[in-house]
């Protein structure tokens, strides 16, 4: 598909999310409570962060099932690959970065994700 | 990458143990499986990805966002595998599906349907002619043709039925003077000529039509009520606006036109000569659409009611008048007069609003001619009348039609039907066409098939013959009673519909269009439908090029990995 991935804030918020645990695999719902996104939104802009390459999507293993979640249905995973992540920052720090320096201040979403692109966050004031 | 077996299905169903605690969240599962099959074949994981974290989801207000979520997202997959399927220039993607034999099966059903029913090609037709483009309505057009068309066979009935599209009300008179040339069996259309408007401009006076009415038939009543409404009409011009009942009454050439008309031995209106005379040329020119057989029913109303009416009365006041006066063999002949009337009118026609004009004309006759009858001491005849008053009083109150022939009616699920199934037609069988003709010139060596469209092309042929094949079904289910009624009432046959039930049927589908386009025709009140139609979808355009433009401004660079 040939569909732009656009940095609007909804994209950062998510992209902030997955990379602050950017090792770790992330579920929607998670997701979506983590960052305040609906599912109408989240997952259109999942869907074409992986399309890009910049998602790594994963179903949970029925072994991983029985032992953990008592039979429920395997769910979808996300993480950011290896692109994603230096895209992420990019994005991320293009954005705050140029924020913070006129506004001096971070939320705790983009704290965290400056945070996690070893960066220190700005202090208030 | 698909997710593990017990998530294959689509059905809903297998959503593991999800907590199905009450109706709304089995309800928000089933439609989630809903959803699942509805997106597109090659992003289903993503709806399934959606699916499966409803086990998660505790709440039931969160659960029903989700479903909301889960239908956005749905409109948004379609949306980018339509628009973004692939870019123009690329190879074609290997998930494309082209059109496949059940496809291409109901396609040929869907048309066969369409041309094979005549309920289908008949009231798609219809369907176009009743969105008329001027206030005339689109039947005008066709009216003209079948004018001409009479003009030069010398089908004297068809340039009297097609008289009133004929141009100016003194060309649609010269059109009936035609006629009545080429057949002077057809003399009696002056009755209806002079009560469809035309004596508001003196035509029947400057035709000669009442003078030729009274030659051809001077033991009818109806001439002469011609001739009262032609007086009445010239009282109204004198008045500059609707005289008193008084002028009109004391008015000695409407007086004495009336007096013949109470006095003639019959009362007949040709209803049935019209309604026969329509018939025949609505079957000779094949015209079965809605909108030529609501002209030609509207047209059947009888002429004169109004003065035979307003000359009942004054009978009437005379006759109390005379009681009063003890003149009771006065009394009682200008009461007899108004029952003899009534029942020379009756007698005719079998139209509601007759009728009604007929029960009030009896009930103040009878209500003078009871104590008349129990004075002289004619104890039976009282009785009877007395009878008779009971029962025009208690069916006086028990009729609730509006008084008029044709009846405004709310939108009807057989009128929205049909214009949704017409719109069905035009819009698959337009995506349909685009469809066929775009796959056949992909087989040869254009590179059509390596544009975006090709993509359009081939959705359009998978799913559109379905949706054109359900639209023919019900634009059928909605036209086909019509049509049946039709071809009885043309037929002339015992079980067709009465007029009454053929005027609903007709402007069930004429009622759309009218509360949509009739604010358009009337002066200075008129909405401008086409124009804001125009204006917002030129915006939406507009607003789309515009994001489209913002959207790629605003794509962040990539650095070389």
């Amino acid at each position: 598909m040939g569909a732009n991935v656009r940095s609007s804030k909804q994209t950062l918020k998510l992209l902030a999310a997955l990379t602050a645990k950017a090792a770790s695999w992330h579920y929607g719902y998670a997701l979506s409570r983590e960052t305040g996104l609906q599912s109408g939104t989240l997952y259109p802009i999942l869907m074409r962060l992986e399309e890009r390459g910049w998602l790594e999507t994963q179903w949970e293993t029925p072994q991983s099932l029985a032992e953990k979640r008592g039979g429920r249905p395997p769910r979808h995973m996300y993480r950011l690959t290896a692109s994603g992540r230096a895209w992420a920052m990019e994005a991320l720090s293009a954005t705050y970065g140029s924020k913070a320096k006129s506004h001096g201040r971070l939320k705790p979403a983009r704290q965290h994700a400056r945070i996690h692109l070893g960066e220190p966050a700005l202090e208030r004031g | 990458m698909r997710p593990p077996n017990n998530l294959g299905n689509n059905s809903g169903n297998n959503s593991g143990n999800y907590a199905r605690q009450n109706v709304v969240r089995e309800f928000v599962a089933r439609a989630f499986g809903w959803i699942v099959a509805l997106w597109p074949a090659d992003l289903r994981e993503w709806a399934q990805a959606m699916q499966a974290e409803l086990g998660e989801i505790e709440s039931t207000r969160e659960s029903l966002q989700w479903l909301a979520g889960g239908m956005m997202s749905l409109g948004k997959a379609w949306w980018n595998e339509v628009i973004y399927g692939w870019k123009d220039g690329e190879e074609e993607p290997r998930r494309v599906q082209t059109p496949g034999p059940v496809a291409l099966a109901l396609a040929v059903v869907a048309l066969a349907a369409f041309f094979l029913w005549p309920s289908t090609h008949e009231g798609f037709s219809a369907m176009l002619q009743s969105w008329p483009t001027n206030p005339r309505g689109a039947s005008a057009g066709v009216m003209c043709d079948v004018a001409k068309q009479a003009r030069s066979n010398h089908d004297a009935r068809a340039l009297i039925f097609t008289a009133g599209y004929n141009g100016t009300t003194e060309d649609a008179a010269q059109a009936m003077d035609e006629a009545v040339a080429i057949d002077p069996s057809l003399t009696w259309i002056y009755v209806h000529g002079a009560s469809s408007g035309y004596s508001y401009y003196g035509i029947p006076e400057k035709h000669g039509w009442v003078k030729k009415l009274e030659a051809w038939d001077p033991s009818n009543a109806a001439p002469y009520l011609v001739e009262a409404a032609v007086r009445q009409q010239e009282l109204w011009n004198e008045a500059k606006g609707l005289p008193a009942k008084g002028v009109i009454v004391n008015d000695p050439a409407w007086r004495a036109a009336m007096e013949k008309a109470f006095a003639a031995p019959r009362v007949d209106f040709y209803l049935d000569r019209e309604d026969e005379l329509n018939r025949a040329v609505l079957r000779k020119y094949n015209l079965h659409g809605p909108t030529f057989v609501f002209s030609s029913l509207v047209r059947i109303y009888p002429f004169g009611l109004w003065s035979s009416g307003l000359y009942s009365e004054f009978l009437i006041g005379q006759a109390k008048d005379a009681q009063q006066n003890g003149d009771t063999a006065a009394a009682a002949r200008a009461a007899w007069a108004v029952v003899q009337f009534a029942e020379r009118l009756r007698q005719n026609t079998d139209v509601e609003v007759v009728r009604r004009i007929v029960d009030t004309m009896l009930l103040s006759a009878y209500e003078v001619l009871q104590p008349l009858e129990v004075a002289a001491g004619h104890t039976g005849s009282a009785n009877t009348l007395s009878i008779e008053k009971e029962i025009l009083i208690r069916r006086k109150a028990s009729r609730k039609m509006p008084y008029l022939p044709w009846t405004v009616r709310s939108l009807n699920p057989t009128g929205i039907s049909f214009h949704i199934a017409g719109l069905g037609i035009l819009l698959f069988g337009g995506a349909l066409l685009f469809s066929a003709l775009y796959l056949l010139a992909g087989r040869f060596p254009t590179g059509l098939r390596a544009k975006r469209a090709y993509r359009w092309a081939c959705t359009f042929g998978r799913f559109t013959p379905a949706g054109l094949l359900a639209s023919v079904v019900l634009l059928s289910s909605a036209y086909a009673p019509y049509l049946r009624g039709v071809n009885l009432y043309l037929a002339g046959a015992k079980d067709a519909p009465t007029s009454q039930e053929l005027l609903g049927m007709t402007e069930s589908f004429s009622q759309l269009p009218g509360e949509i386009l009739g604010p358009m025709h009337q002066g200075q009140d008129r909405v401008y439908f086409w124009e804001g139609l125009l204006v917002a979808l030129l915006a939406i355009g507009a607003l789309s090029v515009i994001r489209f433009a913002f959207t790629r401004r605003r794509e962040p660079r990539m650095k070389a990995a």
